[in-house]
This record gives structure tokens, sequence and C-alpha cells, in this order.
């Protein structure tokens, strides 16, 4: 999960800090362990599933694949014909953008003064 | 396992939010013997950021991710704190229409309900949670709306918040349960257990026997048993009828769930509307209610990174453009929901429809809402819902669809009520007119469950409201 988390995260802001990753991460496991008990073993079963799904098509696990392939195979599941799949990256990266939004945030105090022309 | 703690109680109070509370205080300050519990935490409401992180991992259920299921979703929020939804919320108050009283008394039975036999409840209510007006002017995200509604002929209104303002009118500080009601209670002698949760209940002896357990600051868990004469349930519209059902009382309990169903968009104007340190948006558009109402939501960054986190480049827009983006709302009251407990897990099932008709109100009002911002000069206006392109001419408008497809996630909900209604009609109701459970003495439900429709407008007066009434009413009949 914490490599989907960060494939993410990279998606939303390429110039993410490692450290602002491992915070994001930390939040949106957090997050899936207080989330209702049905719904979190179905998240459970399918992060396993997202693992190991790229095996046979990519020749490694997910959190092994360099960046490309992850994103590569992000991507297939955010477009996939199949509701649960779409719905599994549509979650994490709600709860991703959210964590690395507030990151930022936080870590300027207020609200960015630049205003594009 | 080890022995319970077993207490003992004349009056137990299940939940602390707006419901849980007015009742607490009114049992407390009539003299009455009352316990109230609370399974979240007992948090100041300084405790995390307002929307931050944080409070959603310590001050909302499920740390704020909580989905109706079925072939449409509804994604909603609620608090679990001691002060319930009110410490998490923004606390936009409007009385109860008189429509909507008026409907429960038709199609319910609710008896003495109107607009004069609850003027006395909400005004009791408003004063100790401090319910005000912006004492100066609102922001300018927020006039943008009414701008938009001025231009187009459109009712608009300002609604109160419970918040205390200071006299200019620049700042003050949010007010919530923790803030007003649970210190009332407290001062009354009322007993408050947080971290605290009951999952069943049970009637033996002429007495409620509830059990659970309770945490200590470390998280253990002790199981509890609490002996009480009467209880007052006040979990809130999913978990008091899941407690209810547990509980093997199941008489119109969960049966008809509603919601605010609600679907926003980003405007972006050609001008700063959203600064850093403004009071929160106030206005909203009420010529289209009872189908659909429109407002302005919370657009702090992280609001507007997942508001816009299906565009590409929006890292770049948000940070550049923040400044001059505002979200706003559509909301409406349609989709009717069940609630179930499933054999092997605490947390119950919420199950969704919407029906044609639904979905066509919410695309209407989605219409309506862009034309709305178009009309207060927004430059373009952009559907948080997937596949809808931006609206940047009246054009754009009339390409947008007539329904929506809510199955894509993109339908939210920040109110939930309607699952145990009151009134006289049996076939359809889950308690009295009052909140007494029907064929369960001394069983009262006191939350947003009671109240038979939505409420059209933001239902936490509402909550207050029919509590104040309800438990005045079983205190003045002795509980009988």
């Amino acid at each position: 999960m914490d490599a989907l988390v960060d494939t993410l995260a990279m998606e939303v802001c390429p110039t993410a800090s490692a450290a602002d990753r491992t915070v994001v991460c930390r939040y949106v496991r957090d997050t899936v362990e207080v989330m209702p008990d049905y719904l979190r073993l179905g998240f459970c079963w399918l992060a396993v599933m997202f693992d190991w799904w790229s095996l046979p098509l990519r020749g490694g696990r997910f959190h092994r694949l360099d960046q490309a392939q992850r994103q590569a195979q992000v991507g297939a599941w955010r477009t996939s014909r199949l509701g649960f799949r779409r719905s599994m990256i549509a979650f994490y990266a709600t709860f991703t953008a959210f964590g690395l939004y507030s990151q930022v945030q936080d870590d300027d105090g207020i609200e960015t003064d630049k205003v594009a022309a | 396992m080890s022995r319970p703690d077993v207490m003992t109680t004349s009056i137990l109070v299940i939940g602390s939010g707006p419901g849980g509370c007015v009742s607490g205080t009114l049992l407390a300050e009539a003299g009455h013997d009352v316990l109230m519990v609370e399974e979240g935490e007992h948090l100041s409401l300084d405790a995390a950021p307002h929307f931050s992180r944080e409070e959603m991992l310590r001050k909302y259920r499920n740390g704020g991710v909580s989905v109706a299921l079925g072939r449409h979703k509804l994604a909603w929020v609620e608090g679990r704190c001691v002060g319930g939804g009110s410490e998490v919320n923004r606390g936009l108050y409007r009385r109860t229409p008189d429509y909507v009283l008026e409907s429960w008394r038709k199609d319910f039975g609710v008896d003495n309900i109107g607009t004069h036999s609850m003027k006395a409840h909400f005004t009791a209510c408003e004063e100790i949670a401090r319910v005000e007006y912006v004492p100066g002017t609102p922001s300018e995200m927020s006039q943008r709306l009414q701008r938009g509604a001025q231009a187009l002929g459109w009712q608009s209104t300002e609604a109160p918040r419970l918040f205390s303002y200071d006299p200019d009118g620049n700042g003050g500080r949010r007010q919530s349960m923790s803030e007003t009601f649970v210190r009332r209670f407290l001062q009354h002698g009322g007993r408050l257990h947080a971290r605290t949760r009951i999952d069943r209940l049970r009637r033996v002896s002429g007495a409620w026997i509830a059990t659970g357990t309770t945490k200590d600051a470390a998280g253990r868990s002790q199981p509890i048993e609490i002996r009480s004469e009467r209880v007052f349930v006040a979990c809130g519209a999913v978990q008091t009828p899941a407690l209810l059902r547990r509980s093997g009382i199941t008489h119109n309990v969960g049966n008809s769930l509603r919601f605010h169903p609600m679907v926003k968009v980003v405007a972006e104007f050609d001008r700063d509307v959203n600064a850093a340190g403004d009071l929160d948006p106030v206005h909203q558009i009420k010529e289209f209610e009872p189908s659909f109402g429109m407002g302005c939501s919370i657009s702090k960054r992280p609001m507007l990174g997942v508001a816009l986190s299906d565009r590409h480049g929006a890292w770049d827009l948000v940070q550049e453009r923040s400044r001059r983006m505002g979200i706003y709302y559509v909301q409406t009251t349609g989709g009717s929901a069940t609630v179930r407990n499933l054999p092997g897990f605490s947390d119950p099932l919420v199950r969704i429809g919407f029906t044609a008709d639904d979905l066509h109100v919410l695309g209407t009002g989605l219409r309506k809402l862009c034309e709305g911002l178009r009309a207060a000069d927004a430059v373009r206006v952009i559907p948080c819902v997937a596949g809808y392109a931006d609206v940047a001419s009246k054009r754009g408008v009339e390409f947008m669809p007539s329904s929506l497809d809510s199955s894509d996630g993109s339908v939210t909900s920040v109110h939930v009520f309607s699952s145990c209604p009151m009134g006289e009609n049996e076939r359809r109701t889950a308690t009295n007119s009052f909140g007494k459970v029907h064929g369960a003495d001394g069983l009262y439900i006191a939350d947003a469950s009671l109240l038979c429709t939505p409420t059209v407008v933001n239902p936490q007066g509402t909550v207050m409201g029919v509590a104040h009434r309800n438990v005045l009413d079983a205190i003045e009949r002795r509980f009988g």
C-alpha cells in the first residue's frame, strides 16, 4: 500500500520530498486502519491483488517495480472497466491528495501569495 | 475476558452529539442522575486544526471514511467525539422550514409540531449554543454566490452559525456542544464517560442493561455494564439503528435513512476571493428549495486539491490560483438507504439507492449552480464529477448532462437522518411523536434518526430543537 500511495503522491506532485511522501503514507495507512471493518477487509484483499497483479505482466510485484511501471499499472486500474479497481485507485488518490496538500500547507504555514498572471 | 465494570444510573444517554447533549443537559438541569457515554474522545475544540488530517483521524468516525454502497455510491462523514458532529462541522444554522414540519405532521402523524410550537425550543437552544450572524461583511467567496443569485433574480440568504463573532466581524470563536451544552451538563452534575461504546441493550427486571466496552487513555479495553431505568439513544442516524437492531429492536428501525446528497464544483474567478484567514462563507441560495439548495464549502488548499484531484496539472493550478478559487455545492434530498449489521463486523453496512428522478434533480441542480456562478463572474466552473467538462461559457451549461451518474463516488453528504422516524403512524415510525420507542418502556431516541424526512436546510438546529421539545415532554409526563 505504501508503494501505491508513494506512486500517487509522485503523480500529484513530482517534486514532493521523500519525507513528505512518508508522512502522507503514514496518514493513509492510519486512515485505512480506522475505516469500517468490512471495507478494510476488502481493501486489504485488493491491496494484495494489486501488488501481485503485475507479476505475470511485468515480472515483479508492484512494490518492486520502477516508477514508470508503477504509474502504468495505476493508470490501467484507474481506467479499468471493473468498478472495484477504479474505486480503489479513487480512494487512495483522494486521501493521498488530501494528505499531500495538507503537508505542504502545514510546511508553508499560510496560504501562498503567488497568483498566476 | 475480565469481568465488566458495573455502573448504575437513573438515566443513560448514549452519544454526545447535539441531540444527546441537549437531552442530557435538560435532564441534568431537571435534577436527574444522568450518565452520558460517548464512543469517541473528549477533546477540546482546538485539539486539532479544523478540517485537518489530525481532526479527521481523531474526531471523525472511521477517519472520515463512510460509504453507502449499492449501484450508486455516496460518501458521508460523521463526528465521533464528545460533541459529535458539532465539533467538526461549520455550525451553519437554520430553523426547520414550516413545510417540512407540516409534512411530518401530515405524513407521519407527528403531534403538536409546527413553527409556532417549535419556536420556544429553537430560541432556547440558540441562546445556549450561541447562534450568530456575521456582524460585518461576509467573505468575498460568500458574497460571490449572493451576487450570482441576485443577478439571476434568485432568492438567497445569509445563514447564521454556531459562532461567537468579535464585534468588528473580523474574527471570533467557533462554538460547538463541547463549548456550550457539555459544560452546562457537567455544571449541573451530569457525568460524562468518553471512550465508551455500547454494543447492546437488554431489558431485565424493569431496567435497561447496556453492555459494551470502555477504553483507558492508553487504548486498553475493559467490558462495561450500565444499569439504568431509562435510556436515551443518541448515537447518530447510522449508529442508533445499528445499536437498536443489535438489541433486537427492529420495527421501522434502519429502513429509511436519508441524506442531503451533494455535488461540488470549483469556481475560478479573475480576482482573489479566498484569502487565508477569511471567515467561513455563509451565503446560500434558497430559490429552488425544497428540490435543491446551494451554498459555499470550505476551500482551503487541501480541499481544493481533493476537488481537483482527477484534473491534469491540479497541483500547479492549486498552488498558483487557490486564492482565486472557491468550492460551492448543490444539495438535494434524494436517495434512501438501509442500515444493517453484518455478522462478525462491528461497523454497520449502509446500502443506498437513487431513483432516476433523484439523479435528474442532482443533474439539474448542478447545471443551475454552474449558471449561478457564471452569473457571479466566475471565469470557469469545474464540476467535481468524473467526465464533466469545465464550464466557461453559457453554452457550456447547456451541454451538461441533465442527469447525474452517481456511480463514480462524486456524490457526498455531511447530513444524515430519518433512520428511525417519529410519529403516531406506527406503520411508518419507530417511535411516538416525542421519541419514545414503540413498545419499549423507558427507551427513547434523541438524535437525527427521529427526523421524518430530510430537513432541506442544515439539520443541526432541527436536531437540537426536536431533542429540546421531546425531553421536556418526557420530563413533564414523568417518562410515562
